[in-house]
């Protein structure tokens, strides 16, 4: 990919701006949004359920939409909808809303169920049934409803009608893909003439989906549209649905300026309202550091300004969180703080603002800030090169140069003084994010029940997510989750249940004591196996068998490793140990070896998962490794009564 | 039938938008007065509450026509700062109700006082297609901790008969829930309280008024729990007119027969078997059938071929559409489907009643004091030849009702829930029987076990070296086999890998060679078959002979737990497993194990290397207090004991 500031932006070939040149427009927009047949083609005739192909409860054959902004002041939307229902779970298709505000008006409508034996039942307009929605004075919105009759699995429903009103959306998305399959779908926009207007198609990669434009709008066509599969540890939905987002811009610059243009007043702003003050604390405090490398220098002011400033953000996390309050910066966040003193040391730095993947990724090709939620600092020594820059993010609390992992993995946005820069947020190493369990288990005197005292200390994104899951929780929830993780249940009782939290750096500790009672006496045995696994074995990902259409996407690549030791019973021995387990994949590592100790056994278990995304060919090989994991997880350790014949 | 709509249910997040009145300072009405001066100090109970309701006080005037003139009043007090005011002083109303007065006063935590003066806002929450049902709210902005907020509204409501339902439930945590009536001289009026035993009224200026102090605000609804809003005391009320009085617009019922006699009239002549429905059951539901398989295949038409679609406007939310207009459109709420299929019923000479029950929620019925609001669910009953054995896939669903004898009782809105079956929601419910001079409140039974049953069998031969061959099968009735038809019926597909990845789980590396799902057979059970195989057992390696019982009876974390372990309805376990090829363990210990309303029982049996197990569990008591976690304790030590019986291979 190339790096300089602006040639990314060079490449984009789809630029959507509507009213630019007209050299390059084109005819073909034309839509005429209108009934269909009164009767069932042949073709529709012939569809039919098939699951293996997503073709389940119905297929949409039509779905139309043109929505005219530049109807005078006004604005018209004519939707048509023809669907052929194969089951009764898509009966609801036929329960049509349609919701305006007190300035829209229904213009026309035609509502009919076709029926396998050419039957025609039509909903006239006047059967519209009205029914307010939200009133406050003289604002409101109502819903127009109506029921399609007689529908039944091989009818087809074809239903449509005209709005008139005023209302005008900025920024407005819409699927192209849904629960069903999509024959047909077309989506004309003619967008106010006032204003500067832009469209984006997203993710529709090999899908039949045409654009064609005119000076005046934008017709997309897709054909043969097929569902979205919901599948576990899949990308975002927005970036699985194919979708047209159609928006107004505030100015009319061209795709190309558009982000440079952003980066520069990122960066000015970047420049400004700064307390000084708190500035000059920092460097004050970082005299000692005076001759050490700009690297170093940075580290330390990025460890001065986490443990001597409030970060408003990590508080929720524990109430220990409380720093010396040196300073407080509830106006200017840290990364702000920390982009001023690395400037003040000597440092190039920059704002860097990145998208959050749980939600969505970054299309440099859709001309909206809003798709960047997240702000981090990019620093550097004057003169070196951009893929020298260091990345942090003071914010999370985390290490210096680590990054929240949901900003990791992807494109982010460097707003550099000259424009923008694409940069590579890198994923942390996952011998960073480690968490290690050390387990003491052993029978209570009767043999009825045992006793758990685990220690579990994380650091990294593991660290972090322990503080996350116990933020801004109530007493009682607190309580309730620190339960749940030490693995309180029907057969556990939790006695001990403590967290902290170690900040700066994120790191975590769970120390948990519990009773579990066991289904049968372990002394009326005289070979007893036991389940070693517990609330402390953190599970492999669940991947479920059978064909992937999406990628397998991970949080961030970590290790766990446990030390379980197990006191045996009085009365018993050991029967001879489990072989040792190692498994070595391009996907991770495992390893779990037994051994007699003092007490009894010991069990040392050691796992690591290390790709971030996997591609959905290779899903089996991957599962296969989760399911090995899964599998030796179950060994059992088996123990017998000392005078029993082994 | 018209869904009763709860208020907790009813406050969407996104109103919060909306909450932007202008407030100028103003004077606080007269009656706020008492509560300002004895305002307690602002603490919470429950870190679930933001507001607590100094005082709940709604006033009653029935007036001469039978219309009631409603005054609400409400006194709230914030708990923590910045809390939205959504949520309390709501005033529900429908297309019968006129809302004459709707104000609101704030009284911050400094003593300054201010009314709001924006607009009050109408939603519509109720999630029916079609209805009117309405709650209208008059914001209180800038609440912080001490607030008062205090809120007014005036109606006039029309209900269909003089009848009345009230749910003592805010929301919040109440000190004082007051609700008084009066009714004009020479009426009178019939109260029953239900779900607590509640207290007499006291009479003030004329009026009846009932209080109740301290009752609990919205808790966490628990695993196996109930929600407050289930807990929450009703009163149910029944004003008379003297009988030589001028009509009222109301319909007045004096009794449950009454009741059942108003909604007879509302009913009359929608069930009669037209031409159309004649013509139907001709072309489509002809044939030479017995009287049972008549009653299945009809109910099975309606249930599968009418859409439910909800219509709760006006009288439409107690009165059904003809049946053959039900029929022509194929759509219908439960009792335009059930009328519709009495109305086939009727077509070939089969008699039927309506039966009014409540799905949502229980203990809303009283014994002796008639409510329309104490049912929103139709069904229908169909009486049985009583000489004639019950078939076996009908029994679950049948009540024996003194003077009917055995009556069958069929739900077509449920499109999960085999005809013979009754659904979950319907055990331990009363419902009324609409028979003319002979209705009457029924009960149906809330124990019957086997209603509700999983039955299991697992063959695992373990004789082969190359591979473990395993054959699960399992036959649901009843709510378990409503709630699989569900899953499946939501994606076939999805279905099929949740179960190929349930096996996965429990035998990594099963390979599946064959899932069969028969959705409803005969037997109205749902029907599965799955046989795989597992390579790699190594001698010696655990074989759980009833690995499904723990997933099959959930259970819960009971050290803390404060109110009553609730399962949905009784249930029956069955599991039989053979184990071809089992280690040369021991006898393996059989269990009997009995509490009060359940059972435990495992027997083992071996015949060279075959073993053969089985497993019974019979729950019929599906409430467990708190004072009886010893119980249950005892029930799910003895479940998880056969649970953990295993063997291993050779």
């Amino acid at each position: 990919m190339p790096r300089g500031p602006v040639d990314f932006l060079v490449t984009i070939t789809t630029i959507a701006a509507l009213y630019t040149s007209a050299a390059l427009l084109a005819a073909g927009t034309e839509l005429s949004v209108r009934p269909g047949p009164s009767m069932i083609s042949d073709a529709e005739r012939a569809i039919e359920a098939d699951p293996s192909l997503g073709v389940e409860h119905a297929v949409i054959l039509v779905e139309e939409t043109e929505m005219n902004e530049d109807y005078g002041t006004d604005v018209e939307l004519t939707y048509h909808m023809r669907a052929k229902i194969l089951s009764n779970e898509a009966r609801g298709l036929a329960d049509v809303e349609i919701v305006l505000d007190d300035r829209e008006k229904l213009t026309s409508w035609w509502g009919r169920t076709l029926l396998p034996d050419g039957t025609v039942l039509e909903v006239a307009e006047r059967e519209l049934a009205q029914q307010s929605l939200v009133r406050a004075g003289r604002w409101g919105t109502r819903a127009l409803k109506a029921a399609l009759p007689g529908v039944v699995p091989g009818s087809v429903i074809d239903y449509g009608y005209t709005v008139k009103g005023d209302t005008r959306y900025q920024y407005r998305r819409g699927d192209l893909q849904g629960p069903w399959p999509i024959r047909r779908f077309r989506y004309r926009w003619k967008p106010s003439s006032f204003f500067p207007a832009s469209y984006r198609v997203h993710r529709s990669e090999g899908l039949d989906v045409g654009i064609s434009r005119d000076r005046t709008s934008v017709l997309i066509d897709g054909k043969n549209l097929p569902p979205v599969r919901e599948e576990p540890f899949m990308p975002p939905d927005h970036e699985v649905h194919a979708s047209a987002i159609l928006y107004y811009r505030s100015q009319s610059d061209s795709y190309k300026d558009f982000w440079n243009e952003q980066a520069r007043e990122i960066d000015r702003a970047s420049r400004t309202n700064f307390s000084r003050e708190v500035v000059e604390r920092a460097l004050s405090a970082l005299e000692a550091n005076r001759g050490a490398d700009l690297s170093t220098r940075l580290k330390a002011a990025y460890d001065w300004i986490l443990t001597n400033v409030e970060n408003p953000l990590v508080e929720g996390y524990e109430a220990s969180f409380k720093p010396a309050q040196v300073a407080k910066v509830a106006e200017d966040p840290l990364d702000h703080l920390f982009l001023a003193v690395a400037r003040a040391l000597g440092a190039e730095a920059c704002v860097v603002l990145a998208p959050d993947r749980r939600r969505h990724f970054w299309d440099p090709e859709l001309k909206a800030m809003q798709q960047l939620e997240t702000r981090l600092v990019a620093v550097q020594a004057p003169g070196q090169a951009d893929d020298q820059m260091l990345l942090v993010d003071p914010s999370s609390g985390l290490e210096f140069r680590q990054l929240p992992w949901w900003v990791s993995g992807v494109r982010g946005f460097v707003a550099t003084p000259k424009g923008a820069l694409e940069i590579f947020l890198p994923p942390s190493d996952a011998t960073y994010n480690i968490a290690r369990t050390q387990v003491e288990l052993r029978f209570s005197e009767n043999g009825s029940g045992m006793q758990a005292r685990s220690t579990r200390s994380a650091r990294g994104q593991l660290g972090a997510e322990l503080a996350q899951g116990l933020a801004d929780l109530s007493e009682t929830e607190r309580r309730d989750r620190l339960d749940e993780m030490c693995g309180r249940g029907p057969d556990v009782e939790v006695k001990v249940a403590q967290s902290s939290v170690g900040y700066p750096g994120m790191s975590g500790r769970l120390i948990c004591e519990s009773e579990r009672s066991l289904a049968e006496n372990v002394t009326s045995f005289e070979r007893y196996t036991l389940d070693w696994a517990g609330p402390w074995v953190d599970p492999p990902p669940d991947l479920p068998p059978g064909p992937r259409q999406h990628p397998v996407v991970f949080d961030f690549p970590h290790v766990e490793i446990l030390e379980l030791t197990l006191t045996l019973p009085g009365g018993f021995r050991l029967a001879p140990l489990p072989e040792k387990t190692s498994l070595v994949t391009p996907y991770g590592k495992y390893e779990l070896a037994f051994s007699t100790a003092p007490e009894g056994v010991k069990v040392a278990r050691a796992f690591a998962l290390l790709p971030l995304s996997v591609p959905a060919e290779e899903y089996e090989a991957l599962r296969r490794f989760l399911e090995e994991v899964r599998r030796a997880d179950r060994t059992g350790l088996t123990f017998e009564q000392a005078g029993s014949a082994s | 039938m018209r869904r009763v709509w709860g208020l907790a249910a009813a406050l969407a997040a996104g109103i919060c938008l909306l909450d932007a009145p202008t407030a100028i300072a103003a004077n606080l009405p007269a009656w706020t007065a008492e509560i300002v001066e004895s305002a307690p100090a602002p603490e919470r109970a429950s870190e679930q509450d933001d507001w607590r309701i100094l005082l709940s006080d709604t006033h009653i005037e029935v007036q001469p026509d039978g219309t009631l003139f409603i005054r609400r009043r409400l006194a709230a007090q914030a708990l923590q700062d910045g809390v939205s005011s959504i949520g309390i002083g709501a005033y529900r109303f429908d297309d019968n109700a006129t809302i004459l007065k709707a104000r609101a006063w704030h009284l911050l935590p400094s003593g300054k006082a201010r009314r709001s003066r924006g607009p009050a806002i109408d939603f519509t929450l109720d999630p029916s297609v079609l209805t009117d049902a309405k709650v209208r709210l008059v914001p209180v902005t800038g609440a912080g901790l001490g607030s008062l907020a205090f809120f007014e509204f005036e109606g006039r409501e029309s209900p269909e008969t003089l009848t009345f339902a009230v749910l003592f439930f805010e929301g919040a945590p109440v000190d004082v829930a007051r609700f008084a009536v009066r009714v004009p001289p020479a009426w009178t009026l019939r109260h029953d309280w239900l779900r607590i035993d509640g207290p007499d009224p006291q009479v003030r200026d004329g009026a009846y008024v009932w209080e109740l102090p301290g009752l609990p605000g919205r808790a966490k609804v628990e695993p196996l729990g109930e929600s407050a809003l289930d807990r929450a005391p009703m009163l149910v009320l029944a004003f008379s007119p003297p009988e030589e009085g001028p009509a009222t617009t109301p319909a007045a019922v004096s009794d449950w027969k009454g009741l059942a006699g108003w909604y007879d009239a509302l009913a009359r002549g929608k069930h009669e078997a037209t031409a159309q429905i004649r013509s139907l059951r001709d072309s489509q539901l002809g044939g030479d059938l017995g009287l049972y398989e008549r009653i299945r295949t009809t109910g099975r038409y309606v249930r599968d071929n009418v859409r439910y679609v909800a219509n709760e406007i006006g009288i439409g939310g107690y009165q059904p559409r003809p049946a053959d207009q039900v029929l022509l459109q194929k759509y219908g709420d439960c009792k335009d489907k059930g009328t519709l299929f009495r109305s086939l019923l009727a077509a070939d000479g089969i008699h039927s009643y309506a039966i009014l029950v409540n799905a949502s929620s229980d203990g809303t019925v009283s014994p002796e004091v008639p409510a329309t609001r104490s049912f929103d669910h139709f069904v229908v009953g169909i009486p049985l030849p009583a000489d004639v054995a019950v078939p076996s896939e009908l029994a679950a669903a049948t009540l024996d009702v003194d003077d009917f004898g055995p009556l069958l009782v069929v739900d077509t809105t449920d499109e999960r829930t085999a005809i013979g079956s009754l659904p979950g929601y319907l055990a331990g419910k009363r419902a009324l029987l609409v028979a003319g001079p002979r209705s009457r409140l029924i009960d149906i039974p809330d124990d019957d076990a086997t209603a509700h049953r999983i039955e299991r069998s697992l063959t695992v031969d373990l004789s082969d070296e190359e591979a473990e061959r395993i054959v699960a099968t399992a036959s649901l009735f009843g709510e378990p086999a409503a709630r699989e038809r569900e899953i499946r019926r939501t994606s076939a597909q999805e279905h099929r890998r949740a179960i190929e990845a349930g096996v996965d789980r429990a035998w990594p590396g099963a390979r599946i060679e064959e899932l069969l799902v028969e959705e409803e057979n005969e037997r109205g059970a749902y029907e599965e078959r799955i046989e795989f195989s597992v390579e790699g057992l190594s001698p010696g390696q655990l074989v759980p002979l009833f690995p499904d019982v723990l997933d099959d009876l959930p259970r819960v974390a009971l050290d803390r737990r404060e109110t009553a372990v609730v399962y949905p309805h009784p249930v029956t376990l069955r599991c039989r497993t053979t184990v071809i090829g089992a280690g040369g363990q021991g006898a393996l210990p059989d269990l009997e194990i009995r509490g009060s309303g359940w059972s435990v029982v495992t027997a083992h049996s071996r015949e060279d290397d075959v073993l053969q197990a089985s497993f019974v569990l019979e729950l019929s008591r599906p409430r467990f207090e708190p004072t009886e976690f010893e119980e249950l304790r005892r029930l799910w030590s003895a479940v998880r004991r056969a649970a953990s019986t295993t063997t291993h291979a050779d």
